[in-house]
């Protein structure tokens, strides 16, 4: 329980890390634009790894990629209803590409992790261990 | 919006728990066999886990939604 929260942790904040990166990369510099990217990945994360592990526990099988894929196009969904909602001042069409960009970026860095660490033998984070359990 | 977080924060909340009743064996012959009043045992092994979590991570999503209000309220809407 413990290693699952501190791998829960981990990559929460590696998502973290790659999202504010890419709304600064997009321009997105203001307090108030990086502190949505942060409250609305709060609201989207625990959200998607609850949906993922609760799946995968009810079916003893992990989501598969392609249950993944679906979910995190949800989430980019979300996220982006959610920028709206907080910056309104601000282009939907620019908060969508934010959007689209943060969740491929800290998905494509989740598979490619994912499929390291399962070469590697080692265990990877709760939300990742579904991608690399599939693969 | 509101809409949106209502959704979230219910399926949250109740997921878990009509996943474990789905799962419970307490309806050998289909839903029809639950008779009204029939005591349905929800709480079973692991599905206060589940609760509990999806209880957090509603809680979570109520308080990012707070702050996000609280951003959208001081960038003047």
């Amino acid at each position: 329980m413990a290693g699952d929260v501190r791998s829960y942790a981990v990559a929460f904040l590696l998502t973290l890390v790659l999202e504010v990166s890419a709304a600064l990369a997009l321009g997105f510099r203001k307090r108030s634009e990086l502190a949505s990217v942060i409250w609305v990945n709060v609201f989207s994360h625990p959200l998607l790894v609850y949906v993922i592990w609760l799946v995968a526990s009810l079916r003893s099988a992990p989501l598969g990629l392609a249950g993944v894929s679906v979910l995190e196009a949800l989430v980019a969904l979300l996220e982006w209803r959610l920028l709206c909602f907080a910056l309104p001042r601000q282009p939907a069409s620019r908060l969508l590409v934010l959007s689209l960009i943060m969740n491929s970026l800290s998905f494509l860095t989740g598979l490619f992790l994912a499929v390291g660490s399962y070469f590697a033998g080692r265990e990877a984070s709760l939300y990742l261990n579904d991608r690399a359990r599939f693969l | 919006m509101k809409r949106i977080l209502a959704i979230v924060m219910m399926l949250a909340l109740v997921l878990p728990i009509n996943a474990r009743v789905a799962q419970a064996d307490v309806v050998p012959e289909g839903p029809s066999a639950l008779q009204w009043g029939q005591e349905v045992p929800i709480v079973e092994r692991g599905s206060a886990t589940y609760v509990a979590a999806g209880s957090i991570v509603a809680g979570v999503a109520g308080l990012s939604f707070g702050a996000l209000y609280f951003i959208r309220k001081r960038n003047g809407r």
